[in-house]
């Protein structure tokens, strides 16, 4: 942990409430952009991050410190937003790989680009849409361990920890997520284009 | 190209192949690996600069500082109930359990004709004018879950 | 000499301090969702999950006359400070926003607005109503009609820097 995380966290846990301020602060917007990709609604995101918030706040005392602050922050920002998902769909939520990966076409990573600027999506709100709509069509699962990878670039054995399965099953999520990401993204494309 | 070669691609793109295999990889890459490996970094930064830039202006502290303070007081206010319950069964959960059901109950919907400069929730009409409607002006408010949320409604009933 | 300079010092830092105030952020971000509301069934409210956040008021009366609540649109306006910006509503009618700036006070920043909606054919406005919102804050029209139900807008805009 980095010594000053670790140290704000000994403060915030002595009642220090502008260490705990400071912690949110610093990992909020991580804490937030990964809730989002995996809800897709900014206020579910937002609900979910400060109830993490409040439970590491509630917690604090019971941290060894032996993981990453962040770890433990994001670890709780997935159940949480896995709660949601089910709750949403008033079902066990489709973590069983098998069904998730069951596509007909087995083709594997596309060698051709989507066309979308990445540089653009920090602008373009549109173009966010659109991605958050694609990931929104992802499998919880799949939705998951991008949204992991990519925006908090947690390895495959950090992902594997915080989702309690094996690096295998990471990969495998991971690969499919991709995939579909890929499929969906030039299908939009195409869609806002015909003519290219 | 098999799953497997291209799940060994992803492995090199994610930085998880041991440095020997990352290396063979490396010296081995297609035109095809490149253009794939290519395909994977624009998708990282949509999916990452999507995501980061919607969190670019969250600010979380405004909802957790509230929550924080209601979670004293009502810790504040079951302690001193089990306290005056003492000696007749108190139970300390069930007492926060239910301040906090009351809470959750206290909804409160108000209807009241608009006048102007009248403060509300957050949001102050300071004018309202209507043609061939009827406007009346809600106040609602929120559960404590959900921290500072209230809203004020202007309801248009048009004449038909 | 000593008063003149303080006196000199007191102005410059008022002038700097209004000069601060001016120069505040002259835009604003309006998110406006536009909801369809529609009548009927039985089994509690239908809400479409991307407007989960205003899920606990359209669970409350008077929304509980409708059951079916759905994202039509979505609105994400950039508003320069007085140039109205005019948006479509689903049923044709030109509504128009306004971000008409800062209110000074303590606190959060708190944003005036003006919304009106035209009804093009009875060439009048349907309603122009100017409001103060907190940053973040939201404020419901409802009210116009569209295929049997009501559009509900939820106005909630924020400032940048």
């Amino acid at each position: 942990m980095e010594p000053d995380d670790r140290k704000l966290v000994e403060d915030a846990r002595r009642g220090d409430a502008t260490a705990f301020r400071e912690l949110v602060t610093r990992h909020q917007r991580r804490a937030y952009a990964v809730a989002l990709g995996m809800v897709h609604d900014p206020d579910d995101a937002r609900d979910i991050c400060q109830d993490a918030f409040l439970k590491v706040h509630k917690n604090l005392a019971t941290f060894e410190g032996d993981a990453q602050f962040f770890t433990w922050l994001y670890r709780i920002v997935v159940n949480l937003a896995i709660d949601l998902l089910r709750k949403r769909r008033g079902q066990r939520v489709e973590f069983d790989d098998t069904q998730a990966n069951d596509e007909p076409d087995e083709a594997g990573i596309a060698p051709h680009r989507t066309g979308f600027d990445p540089a653009r999506a920090l602008a373009d709100k549109e173009l966010r849409n659109q991605i958050l709509a694609a990931l929104d069509k992802l499998s919880p699962a799949h939705r998951t361990v991008l949204v992991m990878r990519e925006v908090e670039g947690l390895s495959y054995q950090e992902m594997a920890d915080t989702m309690k399965c094996s690096i295998g099953t990471i990969m495998s999520r991971l690969f499919h997520a991709r995939k579909k990401m890929q499929q969906l993204l030039i299908a939009y494309r195409k869609a806002a284009n015909p003519a290219a | 190209m098999g799953k497997a070669e291209d799940e060994r691609l992803q492995r090199y793109f994610d930085g998880e192949l041991p440095e020997a295999d990352r290396a063979a990889v490396e010296a081995a890459l297609t035109e095809d690996d490149k253009l794939k490996l290519a395909a994977l970094g624009e998708l990282r930064g949509l999916v990452g600069n999507a995501l980061s830039a919607e969190a670019a202006d969250i600010d979380l502290w405004p909802g957790i500082e509230k929550q924080l303070g209601a979670s004293r007081n009502a810790a504040g206010k079951a302690a001193a109930g089990a306290r005056r319950r003492w000696g007749l069964r108190a139970h300390p959960a069930s007492w926060s359990a239910g301040l906090v059901t009351a809470a959750a109950a206290a909804l409160l919907f108000v209807v009241q004709p608009w006048h102007p400069g009248h403060a509300q929730n957050g949001c102050d009409i300071e004018s309202l004018e209507t043609v061939g409607a009827v406007a009346s002006v809600i106040h609602m408010s929120d559960t404590p879950h959900r921290g500072d949320e209230s809203t004020t409604v202007i309801w248009t009933t048009e004449d038909d | 000499m000593r008063v003149r300079r303080g006196t000199a010092a007191v102005i410059l830092g008022a002038a700097l301090l209004l000069a601060g105030g001016a120069a505040r952020a002259e835009t604003a971000t309006c998110d406006i969702p536009i909801i369809h509301a529609l009548p009927g069934g039985s089994n509690g409210p239908q809400i479409d999950p991307k407007i989960d956040r205003l899920r606990s008021y359209f669970s409350q009366p008077p929304f509980t006359a409708w059951h079916d609540f759905k994202l039509l649109d979505r609105k994400t306006l950039t508003l320069q400070e007085n140039q109205p910006v005019q948006f479509e509503m689903p049923n044709s009618r030109p509504a128009t926003i306004t971000f008409l700036g800062h209110t000074p006070g303590p606190g959060e920043h708190r944003m005036r607005l003006r919304l009106w909606i035209d009804h093009p054919e009875k060439h009048h406005r349907t309603i122009d109503t100017t409001f103060v919102l907190d940053e973040g804050g939201v404020v419901l029209h409802v009210g116009q009609k569209h295929e049997g139900g009501v559009l509900i807008l939820a106005v909630s805009c924020k400032t940048r820097d």
